[in-house]
């Protein structure tokens, strides 16, 4: 079996040992020493629980459990740390080998109720240990220590997801906790396959990032790459996968995302099952997701689990939102300032008629308007609870109604932003819909100075650059450039589980997911 | 993109062929000198670029896989005549980029953009094609290839509005070689000869950069095969449209023609699907152009990355475009009576077959001297 257990304490591999401020050395056999060394490292934290006390058997031999009172689960400590030392039930320990070394394999074999323990001789992963929640024993006379399970402490409960909805599918979502996080998607994937790499960055935060990935459908030279950036990374906090997400990028300087995450267990299961590798940070419910191609951020997790012709039709919806939301405001600017001759006479009519009373150009008008949108939204995103009615109120009246009344801004333009920005909602990729809304304003001020001619050169422009992506080695725009017309039936459209018979082939190795004749009769 | 070797695809060489064939040709209307036996010009022009193509450029590539034009050209006659030769031909590449510029930017002022300075249009145009040339050659295949769809699209669209409206009078294109063969040879010697078919002489500085799995000189005739095709479709919507009378008199019929055509009320005032077209096809044109210029600067004056040339190409381009000609009727005069004759001429016909014929010589006697 390939898969490790959840070791997320094993020796720090990459980081923590190039960390100059990380304790050295190993450890002392006498207790009180150790013991007052911890003390020191830890800063004498509060939190910081030692209880000394002697073995029943070994001729009274001095112990110590050590552990953080903040982290750990005290049910577990009690009844399987504690308790099982000093039980009385404990068999003896021959007479002639009461030696702290004996006693130390006698607990390692005898007398410990968790299910997992370690052995530890040195400080660097002591202290990690320790810092992660587990419980360190400490015998005196004997110069390694045995450390078990105990991480526990508060975490948020699995809850629905809370960004990326759905009204058919399983209602779970990520949380906090990373150990929570990779049960959610073991237990959705069983197989002996399924496997994760777990290591820590962040010189001071020693995150736990795990990379999961099914063997057998990933392509090990991109598992290896992965592997490779991610050991890489040298900073000194991990709080939230878009660190990773800065660090691993193939186009720091791209608009565009080239990275997915999403918080829903389901689609990482998806996305493993595709031979994607999915990476996973302690501390965030959202996962990243590599390689990516562009069509993943217009797929949602609904468009599987809805029929297909249901899912089809709203995907494509999505891709023609996207368009709207980037090219909405600089059509309406091209058409009102150069193309005029191109609308039908009666709409012309009517849009002069709207604008006659406009003092500004129409790039001025439209960019008042969408900036005054987008201040708009991202003060409904980050405002309190309770005085968003206000917002809305400000909103829709002073800036909808009077603006027009007051002759500033025409009604079409109202619509127009109001379309733009329900297009951009529907987006079902956040960091893809930020996308848009930046380039929507470049677009607009192509399609201010040029016209429909500026606007194509900035969409020529815009293809070049996106061809020019590549996500670990994955074309961005895959498997449209390069065309690629059996991996097309889950791009656009989605067509029946049973028609796609093949995983998409920059990712996957073993290619058959679908066997023969599954056609409904 | 990082020092791997790029390559372009067999869909994305056709498609860059195809857009680059159709620049500009789409709206200069090619062949209208031969009245309705415009399509046989166009057709036949074709025939002869593909058999210059195939004949002339795809034996000396077959002879040189791994050389562009400027650099077989040293090999075949010589260091010292070959980079002369090599140079003159950098200059001509560049040359004719500020041509299509000119063309593109008295295009589009007529078509839309009265009030914009030539000089905006220009740099704007310049901008764009230094952004791409500077992504690499794959980059430029692929978005090649999306906006080879989009045009496609464009087209189709365009035959079913001519289809279906009633404005379109299919018999206005007789007769067939009503004057007899006289005109359309006229026609086809020398201009439609070397415009547009004749200028795949560009594509000698890309055919190294190719995917060397597949017949790429195959695949460039067949692409210019489908754009010979497209051509005779935009010449038909024009003469069908308009009549041969104004069809021949437009300065851009296809504006013209795409402007009366409408579908009910909804679909009308369609010239700008040809603005779309127009600016697509003209943007690569002008953009290979540029890029065997540098391409070509990158051999010659041994220039690490090809990168470094782009700009000063397209400066030099930009200066070209706004100084080449006064008015639109000088620049028209010098394209059709004076650059065919003394440009496209020796350089895409005359040096090229020479070129092969030294080629092939030179061969033959290394061949017997090392059987002897």
């Amino acid at each position: 079996m390939k898969t490790r257990e959840m070791a997320f304490g094993k020796s720090s591999a990459s980081a923590g040992s190039e960390n100059p401020s990380v304790v050295q050395g190993q450890l002392e056999s006498d207790l009180e020493a150790n013991i007052k060394r911890i003390r020191s490292e830890l800063g004498s934290s509060p939190d910081l629980i030692v209880r000394q006390f002697k073995l029943r058997t070994g001729r009274g031999l001095p112990v110590a459990a050590i552990y953080l009172d903040t982290i750990t689960d005290k049910e577990l400590v009690n009844d399987f740390v504690m308790r099982s030392l000093m039980s009385p039930f404990l068999p003896e320990v021959p007479e002639e080998s009461s030696s702290p070394e004996a006693a130390f394999r006698y607990i390692c074999d005898n007398a410990l109720a968790v299910g997992q323990i370690e052995i530890i001789d040195n400080w660097t992963s002591m202290l990690l240990e320790l810092l992660t929640g587990k419980t360190i024993l400490l015998v005196n006379g004997w110069n390694q220590c045995v450390c078990g399970n105990t991480i526990g402490g508060e975490t948020r409960a699995v809850s629905e997801a809370s960004t990326q909805v759905v009204i058919r599918g399983p209602k779970d979502s990520f949380s906090e906790s990373i150990a929570t996080n990779i049960a959610l998607v073991r237990r959705r994937i069983r197989s002996p396959k399924f496997g994760f790499e777990a290591i820590k960055i962040g010189t001071v935060t020693q995150t736990s990032v795990a990379m999961l990935y099914i063997d057998g459908i990933v392509k090990e030279d991109i598992k290896n790459e992965v592997r490779k950036r991610l050991n890489k990374i040298n900073t000194d906090a991990i709080l939230e996968s878009g660190y990773i997400e800065e660090f691993i990028e193939d186009n720091w300087n791209s608009p565009f995302p080239t990275v997915f995450n999403t918080e829903r267990p389901d689609a990482i299961a998806a996305n493993l099952l595709e031979g994607r590798i999915a990476i996973l940070v302690d501390g965030t419910p959202f996962a990243l997701v590599v390689p990516t191609v562009l069509s993943q951020f217009f797929t949602a997790a609904e468009d599987y689990y809805q029929r297909y012709d249901i899912g089809s039709f709203i995907r494509l919806l999505r891709y023609m939102a996207f368009i709207i939301s980037l090219f909405g405001p600089a059509v309406y600017i091209a058409l009102t300032t150069f193309h005029q001759e191109m609308l039908p006479t009666t709409l012309l009519i009517n849009l002069s008629g709207a604008r006659e009373g406009v003092p500004f150009p129409a790039l001025v008008e439209a960019f008042a308007m969408e900036i005054s949108f987008e201040i708009l939204r991202e003060a409904g995103i980050r405002m309190p609870r309770a005085v968003g009615q206000a917002v809305s109120i400000v909103g829709a009246l002073v800036l909808g109604e009077a603006a027009v009344q007051a002759g500033i801004v025409s009604p079409i333009m109202v619509i127009v932003v109001a379309i733009t920005a329900i297009a951009n909602f529907s987006i079902p990729a956040y960091n893809l819909a930020i996308t848009a809304r930046m380039l929507r304003f470049l677009f607009m001020i192509a399609a201010g100075i040029l016209g429909f001619y500026g606007m194509m050169l900035g969409m020529i422009m815009l293809v070049a650059h996106m061809n020019s992506l590549r996500s670990f080695g994955v074309s961005f725009f895959s498997p449209l450039v390069p065309l690629k017309f059996k991996q097309m039936k889950d791009v656009f459209v989605r067509l029946p589980h049973w028609s796609i018979r093949e995983r998409p082939d920059d990712t996957a190795v073993d290619k058959v997911r679908v066997g023969p004749g599954q056609k409904p009769q | 993109m990082n020092g791997q070797k790029e390559f372009i695809g067999p869909l994305h060489l056709f498609a860059w062929v195809t857009l680059f064939e159709l620049g500009t040709a789409v709206f200069i209307p090619v062949g209208i000198e031969a009245k309705q036996d415009a399509w046989i010009v166009i057709l036949s022009g074709c025939l002869i670029g593909i058999g210059m193509f195939a004949g002339v450029y795809g034996t000396l590539f077959r002879m040189y896989p791994d050389l562009t034009m400027t650099a077989y050209l040293r090999k075949i006659i010589g260091p010292i005549p070959g980079w002369i030769l090599g140079f003159a031909y950098m200059i001509y590449f560049m040359y004719i980029a500020g041509r299509n510029t000119r063309d593109f930017i008295d295009l589009l002022t007529t078509a839309a953009y009265d009030a914009t300075p030539m000089f905006a249009i220009a740099i704007c145009m310049l901008i764009a094609v230094v952004y791409i040339l500077r992504l690499g050659i794959e980059v430029f295949g692929r978005t090649a290839f999306f906006f080879f769809l989009l045009s496609c699209g464009m087209f189709l669209f365009i035959v079913f509005l001519v289809w279906f409206s009633d404005l379109s009078a299919g018999n206005r294109m007789l007769p067939v070689l009503g004057e007899g063969l006289r005109p359309v040879l006229k026609a086809l010697f020398p201009t439609n000869l070397t415009f547009p078919f004749g200028e795949m002489i560009v594509m000698t500085m890309f055919l190294p950069y190719l995917n060397k799995r597949f017949n790429a000189v195959g695949i460039g005739s067949g692409a210019m095969a489908f754009s010979a095709i497209l051509l005779c479709i935009a010449m038909f919507v024009n003469i069908s449209v308009l009549g041969v009378e104004i069809a021949s008199r437009a300065t851009f019929p296809l504006f013209t023609s795409l402007s009366r055509l409408r579908l009910a009320e909804i679909v009308q005032r369609m010239d700008s699907v040809v603005l779309f077209l127009l600016i697509i096809t003209s943007f690569f044109k002008i953009a290979t152009f540029m890029f065997a210029a540098a391409l070509a600067a990158h051999d010659l004056f041994k220039v690490q990355n090809y990168r470094l040339m782009v700009t000063p190409i397209a400066l030099v381009v930009l200066l070209t475009s706004l100084t080449v000609a006064g008015n639109l009727t000088e620049h028209l005069q010098e394209g059709l009576q004076i650059v065919p004759y003394y440009l496209h001429l020796p350089l895409q016909f005359g040096i090229p077959i020479i070129l092969l014929l030294i080629g092939l010589i030179r061969r033959w006697l290394s061949s017997a001297a090392s059987t002897s």
